[in-house]
């Protein structure tokens, strides 16, 4: 039976998400990204970086969505993500390279049930792959 | 003291103090901003931070020291003020915060300060409890401020005549030329 959308109601619109993993297969792209594990030397954290390889679509952020950020992180340089759930699990602080870029994850946003998961990252002006 | 890293920085002798007295592994013990998260576990985490410094000297002196040439030695003295901040998600920082202090305050602690020439207060001007919530747990955490004074020295060789050009400001009634102006030259053999 086909399922039309007037007669669900608002409040249930986010249970009737749909699985887009499918939906999302042809614009994703090949990304390496860099796990980063921590370890504390003299007081101070190191950083070990393991590559992994995922595929994401990348998005930027909408004006709106910019708007939205705290007013001293507007100026940061945002991207989306969009990972089907069957690629590695990212952390916050992984680092992900984006057309020769580092970018760091800041934000998850585990949509697993419906067949993806959506990363905020920030440019990452330390270091150059 | 050396400055140029923690090793020997006086907020990095503290830490190894604290690290070293209550018996805390190097990874419970960190310097402040940096990209790291209280781990999910119990026990207790230490991190150390900088408030704020009175300096209360600040001085250059050359000296002569023969055929090193001319040194410049600039030494100065603070009055810094660091947060200590103990913190776990256990009740273990409640029952252990009083051991930072005595900490700073032990027979180590005063071979430190006598070894690198610094002064830890043995009273912290401030202890307060600045518990939190962080997601589902609530944070035992306590600020402890400490006073200690510090100081920094710093030599290099001091340039002179032979490293940079100059003039020679003149009386032009005598030369006709306000200034002479001179490049520089290597010492004279024997001088």
């Amino acid at each position: 039976m086909i399922k039309n959308g007037k007669n669900s109601s608002v409040s249930a619109s986010a249970a009737n998400m749909p699985d887009v993993r499918d939906a999302i297969l042809g614009w994703l792209r090949p990304l390496i990204a860099k796990r980063m594990q921590k370890e504390i030397l003299n007081h101070k954290v190191q950083e070990i970086a393991l590559t992994i390889n995922i595929r994401a679509c990348v998005q930027p952020l909408s004006p709106t969505q910019v708007l939205l950020k705290p007013e001293g992180q507007r100026t940061w340089v945002w991207k989306m993500l969009h990972v089907p759930n069957d690629n590695p699990l990212l952390q916050p602080d992984d680092r992900v390279i984006i057309d020769g870029v580092f970018f760091r994850v800041m934000g998850i946003y585990p949509y697993e049930s419906d067949g993806y998961r959506q990363y905020d990252c920030t440019q990452d002006y330390q270091g150059q792959p | 003291m050396k400055t140029d890293d923690i090793q020997g920085s006086a907020l990095g002798l503290v830490l190894n103090i604290i690290e070293r007295q209550m018996v805390l592994k190097p990874e419970q013990v960190l310097l402040y901003n940096q990209k790291w998260n209280l781990p999910p576990d119990a026990g207790i985490h230490i991190t150390g931070q900088f408030l704020g410094a009175n300096p209360i000297s600040n001085r250059s002196i050359v000296e002569d020291r023969g055929e090193e040439g001319f040194v410049e030695v600039q030494d100065s003295n603070f009055q810094e003020m660091y947060q200590i901040k103990i913190m776990s998600r256990d009740d273990s920082a409640l029952f252990n915060k009083h051991k930072v202090l005595m900490a700073l305050a032990s027979v180590y602690a005063q071979q430190i300060q006598e070894a690198n020439s610094f002064m830890i207060a043995p009273i912290s001007s401030n202890f307060v409890d600045v518990s939190e919530i962080e997601g589902t747990a609530i944070l035992f955490a306590y600020a402890i401020t400490i006073t200690v004074h510090a100081w920094y020295q710093i030599e290099r060789v001091v340039d002179y005549y032979n490293e940079f050009p100059g003039e020679l400001w003149v009386d032009p009634r005598n030369t006709g030329e306000n200034a002479i102006p001179f490049e520089p030259q290597a010492p004279l053999e024997g001088a």
